[in-house]
């Protein structure tokens, strides 16, 4: 039986970086996630907005809309030609060293001719506070995906213990 | 070929039943997901579902957003019980619906605290807060794997036959 949902890769993050690129990622597939276990090294805040980029594109080619929570308030929020593109938030070391964000990002059709879409789904509860956030991002290219990099946008490294895995779905 | 998305077990009701349970989940896969689809004989249109892991009774807590007609929000619980954001169908909602949840729980036999990843549908055609549309982030503070997961209903006090609980392993090689 052909196999449809296929682990390719998981990274973890061995040293505090600035960043973490991802590269390499093959066109075979027909969709990819990329589920992320988020910790940032940023204090005193709890939690972190992250952001990604493609291929290296460091043009105002992303947009984004979202839809989230903080525990207070509901409230959504769009941007256009901006450039990275946001995915969710991270817990940090504010929160503490066992906290850690969920991220789940789908690209659909991240190898096809046209521009390229995601869905993030976002938990980041630190008992008294927090983010659940739905995402959609757009990148403006036609270009398939082999690449991507995460940063905090608070410019906090990303964590030790940190975990990015890559599935890729296979439509046939 | 490793299998990556693996059915691990299942519970589908063809009776009343107070709680689900799932117990010795094996540590060896990297997440976990649980799709619920279920119903209660609550009178009323929605319930909730209180969910626990481990037999655990501390260290829950969420931040919800939901909305129903009109309502957009979101709330925060903490130092919990359990965790009780995660909605379904109820004994007067629109006959033949059950909620559509699915409950993403992340690096479950990990060492750091557990997170879960909540997405909840109840709809019934109708336009009260009867139905909701919700997401949750949920946290249990606690650094050991998890080994079951128990389903109850808020006020039931029983899921009602045709609820269905499907749990899937996620294996990252």
């Amino acid at each position: 039986m052909p196999a449809t949902y296929e682990p390719i890769a998981t990274y973890t993050v061995g040293t505090a970086v600035a960043s973490y690129t991802v590269n390499s990622i093959p066109a075979t597939y027909t969709d990819l996630r990329v589920v992320i276990n988020a910790h940032s090294a940023l204090t005193p805040s709890q939690d972190s907005l992250w952001s990604i980029k493609f291929n290296g594109d460091t043009g105002n080619n992303y947009s984004t809309t979202l839809i989230r929570g903080n525990g207070t308030a509901a409230s959504s929020l769009a941007q256009s030609s901006t450039a990275p593109a946001r995915i969710g938030w991270a817990l940090t070391d504010g929160a503490g060293a066992s906290y850690y964000g969920s991220i789940i990002l789908d690209i659909f059709s991240y190898a096809g001719a046209t521009y390229k879409t995601y869905l993030s789904n976002n938990a980041a509860d630190w008992n008294g506070g927090g983010y659940v956030s739905r995402i959609v991002g757009l990148w403006r290219s036609t270009s398939a995906i082999t690449s991507f990099t995460l940063t905090d946008n608070n410019a906090a490294n990303i964590s030790v213990g940190t975990t990015i895995t890559l599935y890729g779905i296979k439509a046939a | 070929m490793a299998n990556t998305y693996v059915a691990l077990a299942k519970t589908v009701l063809t009776g009343t039943q107070a709680t689900v349970t799932f117990s010795s989940i094996a540590s060896t896969y990297t997440d976990l997901i649980l799709v619920i689809s279920a119903r209660t004989d609550y009178a009323s249109t929605r319930d909730n579902i209180f969910v626990t892991v481990n037999g655990s009774a501390t260290g829950y807590s969420e931040t919800y957003l939901y909305g129903y007609n009109p309502t957009a929000a979101s709330a925060a619980l903490s130092s919990q019980t359990k965790w009780s954001k995660i909605y379904c169908n109820a004994a007067t909602s629109t006959s033949n619906t059950f909620s559509n949840d699915e409950l993403y729980f992340s690096n479950y036999s990990g060492s750091t605290y557990k997170t879960m990843s909540g997405s909840d549908a109840v709809e019934g055609n109708i336009t009260t807060s009867g139905t909701i549309i919700a997401a949750t982030a949920d946290l249990w503070q606690n650094t050991s794997a998890i080994s079951s997961i128990t389903l109850t209903p808020e006020t039931g006090p029983n899921f009602v036959s045709g609820s269905s609980f499907y749990l899937y392993g996620i294996k990252n090689s």
